[in-house]
């Protein structure tokens, strides 16, 4: 008899070391996933940097200096000086944090928004009708256009900036989570729930919405990337964030004039922006590899 | 009729909307089931057996479906409920378990947290006593271990383990009429035969009443206590299972007996088979439905559908001639059919 308790803790250690082993097993196929552990890196670097750059300059991305005017980089500046005086460097981390907030904000927003929509859409066949058309229009419309347009009727602020994005982007979170919950809903468990009596709202949040999580991931991933482009194309044409503000597209539009005698003012604030979308766009494929098993790898290996 | 009965379907007709048009799919359909019994439904693919059982469970797109006729269960008529009253009465009072069993659970989600579910989708129960509960009833269905499996996902169990579970599933709050499509047809013999134990034994042990959809009919004559045999839409027989065995009275079933090879059939000989094919739901023939490929048919059947009649007590064929092929006078007319 007094094995038994001992058999017991052996089974629960057992167990324990199985379900380690299954954790450890899972972070090493992520490890293995070149292109996520590439864009989860970057993207981790470039987070650091714009939340821990600006702390080792003395500089503040407001404090005008004519005198040091359009000055190429410098131990004292790193990345050179604007036509105003402002250090780049200062500018440039300043500019990723808002681009990255504005670019968590979309992609967090759309998302919400946009499973709701993609979810009751797939569930509902007359609200399908409805909201998909509304969806293709929102989609026809170009979005820089339509970013543009409501911009100017509410103004340039990040919070408007933000809302817009969210506006245009939301459609593609809504059409990827409806055609997979469009899938799952077919399935026969979900017939069985509604065997079950179990409610709707169960059904859709319960057991439709986990199964299009890895999809929405991936999508939301590439919202992320995109928003922030669109933010910098904004801010380039002048109703993005506000002019004295930071933002990588005012840099770049400060700079468009002196391009040929000021190079530093474009360099840098581009390469920031490509090195982020760069970071999500490969983080956002390595992801999708990671997640769905059934979709072949971009690369075959040799 | 009697209060007795747990489920009383009477003259039910399913139309679906199709591009080619309306189609029939369940042509006045009547049968009842009581407590603590078990009524064996039986056909081939389409004859209307599973679009019935999903009729009296509401499963069907409404927007494409058109009822007629009634589904008494407990005093009310279920096709003229809301939504509401029926996803109170689905799961709670009528249960369902399906043929399935891979994609019948969700993978995302262990097995206790599904029969969790299955109960508080029906009132506010505590997590506790709800696992509680769970444990019971899977205690109850005989799985070895249950704490264990009830923490496992279904990728986990096997098939006739799966099964167990969506028995569990389907009794955990107690109904009073268990519906099972083909709940073992994707099992192996010896988990079959363990299955259906099961399912008497819980039939029993909850007074309910089950309604067994299956195309085998073997497992019928083992668990059934009465049969209803259906044909592209209709009930051709429903008689008792020992009346049915001992004297099959539609052309149909007696075919269906016939096909089945008995351990003295000659393993040299070819297997019986009925000849022709199932008409389309589209084109469905004016007089008796079976009449094209029946070997005892003659010009009454083409012109007129025959009515199902009682023959003798508790046995209702649908057949203009079962006296005469019972007495044997009735002779083979369209026996050419039948050797080529």
């Amino acid at each position: 008899m007094t094995d038994a308790p001992q058999f017991s803790t052996d089974l629960k250690a057992t167990k324990n070391r199985l379900k380690q082993e299954q954790r450890s097993l899972a972070i090493k196929r992520f490890l293995a996933n070149k292109l996520a552990v590439c864009g989860l890196g970057l993207t981790v670097v470039i987070c650091l940097i714009a939340l821990l750059g600006p702390l080792i300059s003395p500089h503040e991305p407001l404090d005008i200096n004519p005198i040091d005017r359009l000055k190429p980089p410098s131990l004292e500046h790193w990345m050179g000086t604007d036509n105003f005086g402002r250090d780049i460097y200062v500018r440039v981390m300043y500019g990723t944090r808002a681009s990255l907030l504005i670019g968590f904000s979309v992609a967090m927003l759309s998302s919400v928004i946009g499973v709701a929509i993609g979810l009751y859409s797939a569930y509902f066949k007359p609200l399908d009708h409805l909201l998909m058309r509304i969806t293709d229009g929102l989609m026809a419309f170009p979005a820089i256009l339509l970013a543009i347009s409501v911009i100017a009727v509410f103004g340039p602020t990040t919070q408007n900036v933000i809302l817009t994005l969210v506006v245009v982007y939301t459609p593609l979170i809504a059409r990827v989570v409806r055609s997979n919950a469009l899938v799952v809903k077919e399935q026969p468990y979900i017939e069985a729930l509604h065997a079950l009596g179990a409610s709707r709202t169960r059904i859709i949040w319960r057991h439709i919405f986990p199964n299009t999580v890895s999809s929405l991931i991936v999508q939301a991933s590439f919202v992320f990337a995109v928003s922030i482009i669109t933010e910098a194309m904004l801010s380039f044409l002048g109703v993005g964030i506000p002019a004295p503000h930071p933002s990588l597209g005012n840099i770049l539009y400060d700079g468009k004039n002196v391009i040929t005698s000021a190079w530093w003012m474009t360099v840098f604030p581009g390469a920031m922006i490509i090195g982020i979308v760069l970071g999500q766009n490969i983080l956002g494929d390595g992801l999708r590899d990671f997640l769905d098993p059934h979709t072949h790898k971009a690369v075959s290996k040799r | 009729m009697s209060a007795s009965h747990v489920i009383d379907v009477r003259n039910l007709r399913t139309h679906f909307h199709t591009e080619k048009g309306r189609v029939t799919a369940v042509d006045d359909v009547s049968f009842h089931v009581d407590r603590n019994e078990i009524l064996g439904v039986v056909g081939e693919s389409g004859c209307g057996k599973s679009v019935t059982s999903e009729a009296i469970m509401q499963l069907l797109n409404p927007d494409i479906t058109d009822f007629e006729g009634e589904i008494v269960f407990g005093g009310e008529n279920l096709l003229t409920l809301g939504e509401d009253r029926l996803s109170r009465i689905r799961g709670k009072d009528i249960s369902m378990i399906f043929q399935d069993t891979t994609s019948s659970l969700n993978p995302l989600y262990t097995v206790g947290d599904q029969i969790i579910e299955a109960l508080q989708a029906h009132g506010r129960v505590s997590r506790k006593a709800a696992a509680e509960a769970a444990l019971k009833v899977v205690s109850a269905t005989g799985i070895p271990s249950p704490e264990k499996r009830l923490k496992e996902y279904p990728h986990e169990l096997s098939g006739g383990m799966r099964q167990r579970i969506m028995i569990a599933m389907a009794l955990v709050c107690e109904p009073r009429l268990l519906i099972a499509d083909e709940p073992t047809t994707a099992l192996d013999v010896t988990t079959q035969a363990q299955i259906l134990d099961l399912i008497i034994q819980m039939k029993s042990d909850f007074d309910m009443g089950v309604i067994f959809i299956t195309h085998d009919m073997g497992v019928v004559a083992e668990i059934c206590d009465r049969v209803a045999v259906m044909y592209l839409g209709q009930v051709i027989e429903d008689s008792t299972v020992e009346s049915l065995f001992e004297a099959p009275l539609h052309p149909y079933t007696k075919g269906l007996m016939q096909a089945m090879p008995t351990i003295e059939s000659d393993p040299q000989a070819d297997l019986y088979t009925i000849k022709g094919k199932v008409p389309s739901l589209s084109d469905v023939p004016k007089g008796c439905r079976f009449a094209a490929r029946c070997p005892f048919s003659t010009e009454k059947c083409v012109a007129q559908p025959p009515t199902l009649d009682v023959a003798t007590k508790g046995h209702k064929v649908r057949c203009w001639h079962w006296q005469a092929i019972a007495d044997g006078s009735a002779c083979k007319v369209n026996a050419g059919a039948e050797v080529g």
